[in-house]
């Protein structure tokens, strides 16, 4: 087990702070379907980001596989938060026509 | 192992491809809240994901060489592109609000004032002093104001305005309109006005306060109704105007009809 790095330990608080961040910001948007996809998506990151920055601290092969699990999630949670602007901004394109 | 992991990076990537055609196909433009700006930032952050999970294939290729010792901050910069963009959505949104708010508050302004500007029944916003400070056409008309509705000098300042009992349950006399300045709204309050020429006039009012944001007076709007204006003139036998002018013709609305009695 080795300890963090100040670069890991940089890019470990940057992944857990903007998670917050960025949940407080979709959830004042006015499309409704794109908040909670935008919230887990960044959730899902940020915990893949920890999580590569500490596969050393403990079994390599375990954290690698829920590195990319949680990466697929924000992927799916980021296609999700996509059609939700899609579809708000095809609904005010017609009401607007 | 590699299978999941394999698995889990053809699910990200189909997902990351098919979001790419949403963004694509969104309407985006200057007056929208999804700008052309946060379109291009969402775009860039998924092209950076799927970059990333194909790092080896084209690692194996020999394409990621360049950008190889930036492979580690370009992930990172994922979710900055993402918070710029969300960021960027929720400051139009809210822009696009403010001036759909203000867009309504103007339209909505418009037409009461237009609706104060047509109306027949004198209307006036009389401040804490009694003093009038805005009239629409037809009170300046009733009460034979000077200058124009927005001029801060507004009334006479030799006129008697006789109150009536309604208010505060007792008549009252004053140079101003001061006694209809009341927290309470007023209703058929009977006003007499009196000019230095003779003339009078007598009027229904009914009241509305007007208060800051903190719940203090700061002026009623008044509305005068004109009762019988050609009798008041002949009971009192005023042969000129208010001003001194000569005086308008004032005729009985029944002789009117008659064609002369």
């Amino acid at each position: 087990m080795s300890a963090l790095e100040p670069n890991e330990v940089f890019r470990l608080a940057m992944a857990l702070g903007l998670a917050p961040l960025v949940y407080g910001l979709a959830r004042q948007l006015v499309f409704p379907g794109a908040r909670w996809p935008f919230g887990i998506m960044y959730g899902a990151f940020a915990v893949g980001y920890a999580m590569t920055v500490l596969e050393d601290l403990a079994a390599p092969g375990l954290f690698n596989v829920f590195q990319h699990a949680c990466s697929t999630v924000g992927a799916i949670a980021f296609l999700m938060a996509a059609r939700a602007v899609y579809v708000e901004m095809m609904k005010s394109t017609r009401g607007a026509s | 192992m590699n299978l999941a992991l394999g698995a889990f990076d053809i699910v990200s990537l189909t997902a990351f491809a098919v979001a790419l055609y949403f963004l694509f196909r969104t309407p985006s433009g200057s007056t929208s809240p999804f700008s052309t700006g946060a379109k291009a930032f969402l775009v860039a952050a998924a092209v950076v994901y799927i970059l990333v999970m194909l790092n080896d294939a084209l690692d194996r290729m020999g394409w990621m060489s360049p950008i190889e010792p930036f492979e580690d901050s370009i992930e990172l910069m994922f979710m900055p592109l993402v918070l710029v963009s969300v960021y960027s959505l929720l400051v139009r949104q809210k822009f696009n609000d403010a001036r759909r708010i203000n867009e309504g508050l103007l339209h909505t302004g418009d037409m009461m004032i237009r609706a104060i500007e047509s109306t027949p029944a004198g209307t006036v916003w009389i401040d804490t002093e009694g003093h009038i400070a805005f009239a629409n056409p037809a009170a300046r008309e009733m009460l034979d104001l000077e200058g124009t509705a927005t001029d801060e000098e507004t009334g006479h300042p030799d006129w008697i305005v006789r109150t009536g009992s309604s208010v505060a349950g007792r008549s009252s006399i004053s140079p101003d309109f001061s006694k209809l300045v009341t927290r309470e709204p007023l209703f058929d309050v009977q006003v007499i006005v009196e000019w230095p020429s003779g003339w009078r006039r007598r009027f229904s009012v009914n009241t509305a306060p007007t208060l800051s944001p903190g719940g203090r007076i700061e002026g009623v709007i008044a509305s005068f109704l004109d009762k019988e204006p050609w009798r008041v003139l002949q009971a009192h036998g005023a042969s000129g105007s208010r001003r001194g002018h000569a005086a308008p013709e004032v005729v009985p609305p029944h002789v009117d009809d008659e064609g002369g009695t």
